[in-house]
Formats: structure tokens, C-alpha cells, sequence
């Protein structure tokens, strides 16, 4: 197997203030001017293989989705590499870019925000394959639409109609449907059923995880919801403030997570067995901002092992053995857990 | 223990142009002192209006029926709306969703709490209202209440401003707290200490939660009874160990089936699913409203609306399978 | 009619503002008054009694005749005439032709220069948006009025004039409403999904953006005609607006306002209650339009 996504390094800032007039800061009472910079991602690396679901999970403001965004292109990433099937994501020429967009595909969280309102779903799906010039004619590419729309599961005779008329589940289904207008490779997933019923969606899981073998896909998949990443992927990264805190595969992290923070997530999502959060001991502190970053590990002011080492310096990723890495000074270089 | 609410017959309809939307179609429950009770179910099904018609809360085109609402021993169908408000924000108080719109952004936090204070504890004095306020955020676990009682809301992060939201809901010791989705914009560890603190409160407190949410997890960790409930009717209620272990409406097993990691699939498998999407309110199926996606569905379903039936002690399901004429078709 | 006609007519009659519409009595009656001005402006010609601006149909021994119901009127005059025997009622359907023209044109005009300048600031931001918004904070710190008259001493009298006056006016509201949209709408997920398949700006601001601030943009454009029809009466009014070859309403106010005070009312009051009636009329529906559309223009 092979490769078909490599980031390293990945950093991701976003100037605050951009005019001179909002630089102006007061101090300690004294005025400065500085631009406040906000860290979404800060050095992420990580490769998705070929036919493979990858995750990557956080809490709100983890970087996850701007990770994401970065990766298909809406933000320029501040610096770090990124290959797409070998090639250099950074230094492509115009014509490049335009073939990439075939290739990656993104599927959006928001049913509701994801689809023109003013278009009808047809129309939706037929504009990805007209502009990559995929089918001879429109005739030709309203056929492939429709297709695509059944497989999805929306009933042909429904595709003249507008968005709204459509529940959230169906939305999600043709959002996914103008994904894959453009037989890509490769898809980025953001949340994309955390917006959905319960039932709704086991349905799109189960739809995502069949389109991936039929049409030959890898995922990128973005969530919050641990119990569904465990479902899809079978390796994922852990994101808290902008960095990978530990990433392995789906056994390693959910058997035995190896990371504070890890086994706080796993600890404390609610459980259908019920009465595990009541006893569960939570930090009470609250995630540091993403513009005013610790110096040390992000994680050490609600970490129970916390030392004056975890302040001070940024803990480097280890590897504890079959590709499970973690950035923690709980563990030493050789990967075993650390005298502290 | 005594039941603190009983609601009998509650059908809150909207009369909208293209027709009559029966968001919350004559169900009756009740709630014991001191007790948490989940309301679940999916967007639409009612459980939010459940909520609000208990204390009138509904605007027109809306309108509320029932039998019998019945709380703490007052009737509350017959009061006015300036009786209304006194017992909203008194013994019955609410907690939204999100923070950041159930609290006022111009004012302080004090002033919120002192408003609240002043409205429905008016015997206590300036100086006994704020050291109540203190107390409380502190009960609510802010630490610096001193100081933090004196910032706005924006100040807060979101799991403080949930908080702050809670210490207004206690404020004027209600009877019976009614939470709509209190954790749902919230991230997951914030989640779970906001549950831990509302689980201890109303321990401590003895008031009754009535925590409305669409996620399952969230009630068997926290509730004491369940009503599960499927386009404004309620479809299954039991305590909530025994309804999770042994669901008895396809419904609710359905809807515990597709939640991954749970029933029998394993990771990478296809999940169980409920086939089809709710229905249209607006047309909903004659008999039962699941029938259409029910996979146990028989005959009798399309055409008759099954009767709430008491199965064991405490559980009861409105389903054919477990009523008279369910039993006899199947023979 | 063709098939997707008839499912366009289906979709409306099926929605929340066809409802709402057939529920309003301002939206009908607001409706039903501007198509009569229309209709009354549009055959206006044919139905008058007289070209009021050709000289020769003109009789100098009609002056200052009083409206029907007056002593002395003339039934072939229903509102009277003016001092060279004009026949008011034919010069307020004359003069809201030009009225109704400047007023119509005038927004397209200035709604294109806005949609134009609105979107640009919005979807690239950056020193555009900066240079825009602060030429349209510096117009809004003076009087609309008096950026108009300063335009027209430049320019001149003419129709012409006046609609390039009222579009360099008007241009700010639509520039910041459309901006705002923007700002909005690039935000949502599916301009990113254009993005992400590929599509150049230019597509994305056609086909995403401008389909989706038109609702805003109706609903402005219509109140702007009622303040373009005010706005031109008023240069006019004051001597500076359309030529004395096409009077407008304005003009026409205008001219009767020196006899006003001699009981020559109704030569300067019937063109002015007429405004009041047609501006009236479009604020009606622009009200209810935007109540609708887009409640946040409040």
C-alpha cells in the first residue's frame, strides 16, 4: 500500500488584526502595537494510505478542520509540506491545482449551509462534472448526475427540486453525491454527521463506508464523536490545540491509549452503560486560547501528571511501537513510560 | 414519593397554512419529587415542546390542550399569564441550549442574578443577595465568584457560561428544572463536568430535572426514567437501566442498534440502521406513526394507533406487538 | 406555458410568501396601486385630453381654470389648468412618466454601480474593501441632498444628469447591504464547496453569491425607488433637476407653488399629492417586502 496523503510539519496562523488601527493593544497601561496571531495548527504531520479511513479527532477548536481546509486548499497553510500522491501540494502550477480538484473532494458538516439554495439538486451535482469537462455534453452528464444521485439514495424524479425541500439526511446524501461527481481519489470528510439524527446517522456512516469500497476511496475523516470514528477508521490522530497528542490505530487508541488527554476523551464521553461520568474525576481547568499558546505541553494545566517539565517544554512525539505515536513526557524516547 | 407533575392528555397543535402540525399529540406522564427524568427522541418528535407547553410557552399559531397539567399540586392550565410568570423563573426554571443567547450580553452576571433574586426572593435584602449570588456560582463551581460575578457574559468561556446559566436556574430554589439540550453545543469534557454538576445539584437540592436531549449516552448517564418519543407521541417510558438493556419498542431498538459501538455490529461493519426518515408532519400514517419503518410491522399498524400498555412495573410501550389485538394477529 | 413554468407557479403558490402575500391587505392594495400608476403612466398618452407640452394644443383663455366641483370649472378640466391653460390632470400623467423613468432607471443604475462595488469589497476584501467602504463612510457623513445638488450645478439640468446624480447618491446603500451579504455568504459552506471543486471567483460570485443577496437587493431597490421619486422632485422642485421640455412631477409642484398663495391651489397641490400617493404606494409594498425577504434591513 502506498501513500496518498502526506502533511509534515503543517503550521496554520491567522493574523487577527489586519488593519494598523487594530494592532493597537493597551498593556499593562501602555499602548502597544502587535498584531494578535491566532495558532490554529501548529506543526501537524501525519500520512493517510491508500483505501483507508483516517481520523482525525478534537474538541472544538482543536485545528482539526482547519487542518482540513488547509489540505484542500481554502486557507494557504503559514508553512509546512503536504503530498498528495507524491506530489508536492505547495509548488503546483495553476493546471495542477485545477487537476487536484478532481482528484479531492470534501464532504461538509453543515447540511443546511453545504448546498446553493438557489440551485436545483440536479444542477448541484451537473456543475462539478460540466466544469472538469467529464462527460461530451450536458445530456450525457445530467445521466452520470442522476446515477449517482440514486446511488446516493435520492429518487431521480426529485432532483429537479430545490434544497430545502430536502431533509438533512437527504442533504448530506447529495452533498455526498457532488463529492463524488468528480471520481476523486480522496475525500475530506468535516463532521460530516455530526449535524444528523441518530438514525439518520448510522444511514450515512453506513453510505460512507460502502462508497469507500465501491469507488475505490480513502477518507480523511474529521469528528468529534469518538464512538464513530472508532466505527470508520481504522488509524486516527488525537488533536488538542493545534497538535497531534497521540495517533495510532483504532485498537491502540481505543485499548490503550497512551496520552492524558486521550483517556480523559475516552473517560468522560457518555456512555450507553451509563454512571461512568458521575464518578469520573474531570480537571476542572479549561483549554488554554489558541492566541496566548503555553510554552510547554498545551495539555499540562488540566493534566493530572502534570510536572514543572510539562511547562516548560514541549514534549516530542515518541513512538511506542507499531506506528502508535505520542507527545507526552510521561514517556521517554524509547518509548516506555518515563520516570517522573 | 409524591409527583411533583402530572400531565394528563397534553396535545399542543400548531395551526400553520398548510395545515395542522401535531407536534406533541396527547401524552401524559409524570414526574416524581427529586427525580431526573430524559425526554429522547430525534429533531421533530416534540420533545422541546413538551418542554415549553408544560410552562405555556407556546406562541400562536400554537395552542395547548390537556386534561390535566398538574404541578406540585396547582393546576397550572388555569392560571393566567401573570400567574405564569410567576412560577416560570420560580419553582419552574429553564435551561437552553445555548449559553450565549439565554443570558442578556449588557449586563453583568450579578445583575442577571440579582434581577432574578429580586423578582422571586423579594424579602431579602440587598446585602443577602449578593452574598446568594456568591454562593451560588461558587455551588456551580466558578472559582473567583467574587470577582466573576462582576463580568458579562462574553467574558466566559462556553462551559462557564453554562454554568452561569445553572447558578441563575437554582436561584430561586425551584421545584423542577427543565433543561433543553444543556450540553449539546458543548465539547465533550465540558460536557461531562456539566452533567457531574447538574447531576449533584439536584441531588443535593431534591428538585426534579426534566433533561431534554437527543442523545441516548447522555441519558443513561445521568436520568432516572426515560420517555423515549417519536413524532409527538410517547412511544416507550421506563426507568432508564432497564429500558436501555431491554428496549422494547422497535423504535427505541432501533434507534440503540444504530448508534455505533453499540449492539451487534463491530467496527468496520455496517451499522444496523432504521430504514426511511421521519415522516412528514404535516401527513403522518393513520395508524402507528413508526409503522412505515418498522420492521415487526403488522396489519393492524397502518390502521389503528396503538394503546399505552403497562408491561412490567414502570415500563410502559405504545406498540401493537405488546397489546391485545398485536398478540392476536401474531397467532 | 412550458412544464417547468407550471412548476415554478406550483412552488410559489405552495410558499410561505405567496401565503403571507394573499394575507397582507397592504401587500394587495400596495400592488394594486402601483399597477394602476404604471398602467396610467404607460397609456398615459392615449387617454389624456391633451399633450400638455405640445404649445399649440394649448388655449391661453383656459388659464387658471379650478377643478371639477369648483366655481367656474370647466368639466372638459377635472383638476383644472395652469396659466397657459394646461390641463393638470394630462401634466401630472405626463410629469409621473418622467417621475416613474428617473425613479426605475435611476435604481437600476445605481443598484448595478452598488451590486458592483458591494461584491467586490465583500469576496476580496483587503484594499479594495477598504478604499470602497471608506469613500461610502465619507459620502454618508453628508446630506444626500446636498451631494445631489452639488452634482447637478456641475452637471447641468437633463434627465441624464439627474440619473447619473442619483446613482453616484445612491450607490452606498447598495454597496453596503450587498457588501454585508457577502461577507456573509462566502462564509457558508457551499461557496467553499465551489471552491473545492475548482470554480474561477468570477463563476462563484455569479452563480453562488449574486443568486443569494438578491433578495436583499429587491427589497432595497424597491424602497429606493419611493426616495429616487422624492429625491428628483426635489431637485426639480428647487430648479435643478429635469429641463422644463419633461417636466416631472417635482417641476410641476414647482411651477404652481407661486401661484399657491394667490387660491390657485390645485396647480401645485394635485402633482404633489400625487407623489405622495405613488411614493406611498412603494413603500407599502417595499415594507411588506422586506418584513418577508429579509427582516434583518429593519
Amino acid at each position: 500500500m502506498s501513500e496518498i496523503l502526506r502533511v509534515e510539519n503543517l503550521v496554520q496562523q491567522f493574523k487577527l488584526d489586519k488593519g494598523l488601527l487594530d494592532k493597537i493593544h493597551m498593556e499593562k497601561g501602555r499602548l502597544v502595537v502587535r498584531g494578535r496571531v491566532v495558532q490554529a495548527v501548529n506543526g501537524v504531520s501525519f500520512s493517510v494510505e491508500k483505501g483507508e479511513a483516517f481520523g482525525l479527532v478534537g474538541e472544538s477548536g482543536c485545528g482539526k478542520s482547519t487542518t482540513a481546509r488547509t489540505i484542500i486548499g481554502l486557507n494557504k497553510p503559514t508553512s509546512g509540506k503536504m503530498y498528495f500522491d507524491g506530489q508536492d501540494m505547495t509548488a503546483m502550477d495553476r493546471g495542477e491545482r485545477h487537476a487536484l480538484h478532481k482528484q479531492m473532494q470534501m464532504i461538509f458538516q453543515d447540511p443546511y449551509a453545504s448546498l446553493n439554495p438557489r440551485m436545483t439538486v440536479l444542477r448541484i451535482v451537473v456543475e462539478p462534472i460540466l466544469f472538469h469537462k467529464l462527460a461530451k455534453d450536458r445530456k450525457e452528464a445530467e445521466e452520470k448526475a442522476y446515477a449517482l444521485l440514486e446511488r446516493v439514495g435520492i429518487r431521480p424524479e426529485l432532483a429537479v427540486r430545490y434544497p430545502h425541500q430536502f431533509s438533512g439526511g437527504q442533504r448530506q446524501r447529495i452533498g455526498i453525491a457532488r463529492a463524488l461527481a468528480v471520481n476523486p481519489q480522496f475525500i475530506i470528510a468535516d463532521e460530516p454527521v455530526s449535524a444528523l439524527d441518530v438514525s439518520i446517522q448510522a444511514q450515512i456512516l453506513n453510505l460512507m463506508m460502502d462508497l469507500k469500497d465501491e469507488f475505490h476511496l480513502s477518507y480523511l475523516f474529521i469528528a468529534h464523536d469518538l464512538s464513530v470514528v472508532r466505527h470508520i477508521c481504522s488509524r486516527l490522530a488525537v488533536m488538542y490545540l493545534g497538535r497531534i497528542v497521540e495517533m495510532g490505530t483504532r485498537e491502540q487508541i481505543f485499548d490503550s491509549p497512551a496520552h492524558p488527554y486521550t483517556q480523559l476523551l475516552l473517560a468522560v464521553a457518555p456512555k450507553l452503560t451509563g454512571s461512568s461520568i458521575e464518578s469520573y474525576e474531570i480537571p476542572d481547568k479549561e483549554m488554554p486560547t489558541v492566541l496566548d499558546l503555553p510554552k510547554g505541553c498545551a495539555f499540562c494545566n488540566r493534566c493530572k501528571h502534570a510536572t514543572a517539565k510539562c511547562a516548560e517544554i514541549l514534549p516530542e512525539t515518541k513512538d511506542l511501537g507499531g506506528g502508535h505515536m505520542v507527545a507526552c513526557h510521561l514517556y521517554d524516547e524509547k518509548g516506555r513510560e518515563a520516570a517522573v | 414519593m409524591a409527583n411533583i407533575l402530572e400531565v394528563e392528555n397534553l396535545a399542543t397543535y400548531f395551526h400553520t397554512f398548510k395545515g395542522v402540525v401535531k407536534a406533541v399529540d396527547h401524552i401524559s406522564f409524570s414526574m416524581e419529587e427529586g427525580e431526573v427524568l430524559g425526554v429522547v427522541g430525534e429533531s421533530g418528535c416534540g420533545k422541546s415542546v413538551t418542554g415549553f407547553s408544560l410552562i405555556k410557552l407556546i406562541d400562536p399559531p400554537g395552542k395547548i390542550q390537556a386534561d390535566k397539567i398538574e404541578f406540585d399540586g396547582q393546576d397550572l392550565l388555569g392560571k393566567s399569564e401573570k400567574e405564569m410568570n410567576k412560577i416560570r423563573g420560580g419553582d419552574i426554571t429553564m435551561i437552553f441550549q445555548d449559553p450565549m443567547t439565554s443570558l442578556n450580553p449588557v449586563y453583568t452576571i450579578e445583575h442577571q442574578m440579582d434581577e432574578m433574586l429580586r423578582l422571586h426572593q423579594p424579602q431579602l435584602s440587598r446585602a443577602q443577595r449578593h452574598s446568594r449570588c456568591v454562593e451560588l456560582l461558587r455551588e456551580v463551581g466558578i472559582p473567583n465568584a467574587e470577582e466573576r460575578l462582576k463580568c458579562y457574559p462574553h467574558q466566559f468561556s462556553g462551559g462557564m457560561r453554562q454554568r452561569v446559566v445553572i447558578a441563575i436556574a437554582l436561584a430561586s430554589a425551584p421545584k423542577l428544572i427543565i433543561a433543553d439540550e444543556p450540553t449539546t453545543a458543548l465539547d465533550v469534557t465540558i460536557q461531562a463536568q456539566v452533567l457531574q454538576l447538574m447531576k449533584r445539584l439536584v441531588n443535593e437540592k431534591g428538585c426534579a430535572l426534566m433533561l431534554i436531549t437527543h442523545d441516548l449516552a447522555v441519558v443513561s448517564e445521568i436520568t432516572d426514567r426515560v420517555n423515549v418519543m417519536y413524532c409527538g407521541h410517547i412511544v416507550e417510558s421506563g426507568p432508564t437501566r432497564s429500558l436501555i438493556d431491554r428496549p422494547l419498542h422497535p423504535y427505541t431498538q432501533g434507534l440503540l442498534a444504530s448508534i455505533p459501538g453499540n449492539g451487534e455490529t463491530r467496527d468496520d461493519e455496517r451499522l444496523e440502521v432504521i430504514p426511511g426518515m421521519v415522516p412528514n408532519m404535516f401527513d403522518l400514517p393513520k395508524g402507528c406513526k413508526f409503522a412505515p419503518r418498522c420492521a415487526k410491522c403488522m396489519g393492524v399498524c397502518m390502521e389503528v394507533e396503538p394503546e399505552t400498555v403497562t408491561v412490567s412495573e414502570g415500563r410502559r410501550v405504545a406498540c401493537h406487538l405488546y397489546s391485545g389485538a398485536g398478540k392476536e394477529e401474531e397467532q | 406555458m412550458t412544464k417547468s413554468g407550471q412548476k415554478n407557479r406550483g412552488r410559489l403558490r405552495s410558499s410561505q410568501f405567496y401565503y403571507n402575500y394573499t394575507h397582507s391587505p397592504s401587500a394587495i392594495i400596495s400592488t394594486i396601486l402601483i399597477i394602476l400608476i404604471a398602467f396610467l403612466a404607460l397609456v398615459g398618452p392615449y387617454i389624456t385630453p391633451q399633450n400638455p407640452f405640445d404649445l399649440s394644443s394649448l388655449d391661453l383663455s383656459n388659464a387658471y381654470l379650478p377643478p371639477i366641483g369648483s366655481e367656474g370649472a370647466d368639466p372638459q378640466f377635472i383638476l383644472g389648468t395652469d396659466q397657459q391653460g394646461r390641463d393638470i390632470f394630462s401634466a401630472v400623467v405626463y410629469g409621473s412618466r418622467t417621475s416613474l423613468y428617473i425613479g426605475v432607471v435611476g435604481v437600476v443604475l445605481c443598484s448595478a454601480l452598488g451590486i458592483f462595488l458591494g461584491v467586490l469589497a465583500g469576496y476580496y476584501g483587503g484594499k479594495a474593501d477598504s478604499i470602497i467602504m471608506r469613500i461610502a463612510d465619507i459620502q454618508l457623513s453628508f446630506p444626500s441632498i446636498l451631494i445631489a445638488m452639488f452634482l447637478m450645478s456641475i452637471l447641468g439640468r437633463g434627465v441624464g444628469n439627474v440619473l447619473i446624480a442619483l446613482m453616484l447618491v445612491g450607490w452606498v446603500k447598495f454597496a453596503r447591504t450587498v457588501r454585508g451579504e457577502t461577507l456573509k455568504i462566502r462564509k457558508m459552506e457551499y461557496v467553499d464547496a465551489a471552491r473545492v471543486i475548482g470554480l474561477p471567483n468570477w463563476r462563484i460570485i455569479v452563480q453562488y453569491i449574486l443568486p443569494n443577496v438578491m433578495t436583499s437587493i429587491i427589497v432595497l431597490a424597491t424602497m429606493q425607488v419611493g426616495t429616487f421619486i422624492l429625491l428628483e422632485a426635489t431637485l426639480s422642485f428647487l430648479g435643478m433637476g429635469v429641463p422644463v421640455t419633461e417636466p416631472s412631477l417635482g417641476m410641476l409642484c414647482s411651477d404652481g407653488y407661486k401661484v399657491l398663495s394667490s387660491g390657485r391651489w390645485w396647480v401645485s397641490i394635485f402633482p404633489g399629492l400625487y407623489i405622495v400617493f405613488i411614493v406611498f404606494a412603494i413603500n407599502m409594498l417595499g415594507d411588506f417586502l422586506r418584513d418577508e425577504l429579509n427582516p434583518k434591513l429593519k
